[in-house]
């Protein structure tokens, strides 16, 4: 089983967890997602912001790990917010309504900005 | 007159660990044609053909990696025809709730995704069954994307 089309780079600064995605997020990848968010939530880091610069690709089951985890960062407080989609994924957003129910910014500063003026 | 520009078939086990295989195949073909398709349309086909391909995995064959799926391409002058075709459990329209991309988050659900992608994309979407307990879906694209 191959999940080397998709990697997650993580960092955190001042309470913000930026992670930058990295490849194609799909049904097959997106469980390296999903494990990410655990461990975030266990060791309590709820601001997260989740870079896609160098996201190449995103099918439903992406979108779906945000949707399943998105509450449970919420409900303690936290946030998932998305910034740098590439055009063609940011349309896989729009498409499927996640715009409207996710922050999608331009940048992790303009994230940062919305983590902080709403903390 | 439509006329055949490209044909191929070939099959996957029934494996998510194979969608990024199926979308690598869908690129090289679509992209060794004279004309190629456009970026948007290419990517339309690997999206929509992407979510058959992984339903299929999950819902006709339960993640059976023994079983088999069936892909054929076909490229005329007017459109390009993706077919997927199995043997496991049949999609059934009448036990599908739609997707609502308008839902709030708390009344949102997550199944229907990929049938919603695979309609908006493709400019048809069939499914069919023959009495030999074949399963096919099709995918349509006209050879001018749609905008959405």
């Amino acid at each position: 089983m191959s999940l080397d089309t998709f990697q997650i780079h993580s960092q955190t600064k001042d309470g913000i967890t930026v992670l930058k995605l990295q490849g194609e997020l799909d049904a097959q990848t997106a469980v390296v997602l999903e494990e990410e968010f655990d461990k975030l939530l266990e060791k309590q880091k709820f601001q997260v912001i989740t870079n896609g610069q160098a996201l190449q690709y995103i099918a439903s089951a992406g979108l779906g790990v945000y949707m399943a985890y998105i509450e449970r960062f919420r409900d303690v407080g936290g946030d998932i917010k998305v910034t740098h989609l590439s055009e063609r994924v940011q349309h896989v957003f729009d498409l499927l309504g996640f715009t409207k129910i996710i922050d999608v910014l331009g940048t992790d500063d303009e994230a940062t900005q919305r983590f902080q003026s709403t903390s | 007159m439509t006329a055949l520009q490209h044909h191929l078939e070939t099959s996957f086990p029934a494996s998510r660990a194979h969608c990024s295989e199926v979308r690598a195949l869908l690129e090289s073909t679509l992209t060794s044609l004279t004309p190629p398709p456009s970026k948007d349309l290419l990517h339309n086909i690997v999206l929509a053909t992407d979510e058959l391909f992984t339903n299929t995995v999950k819902h006709a064959y339960q993640e059976d990696s023994k079983k088999v799926v069936d892909v054929e391409i076909q490229v005329t002058t007017d459109y390009i025809l993706i077919e997927i075709r199995h043997t496991g459990t049949p999609f059934d329209p009448s036990s599908y709730t739609p997707f609502d991309p308008d839902a709030s988050l708390e009344q949102r659900r997550t199944g229907g995704m990929g049938v919603f992608i695979m309609e908006h994309l493709a400019d048809q979407l069939e499914f069919e069954s023959n009495r030999s307990g074949e399963h096919r879906a099709t995918l349509r694209f006209d050879q001018n994307p749609k905008s959405s």
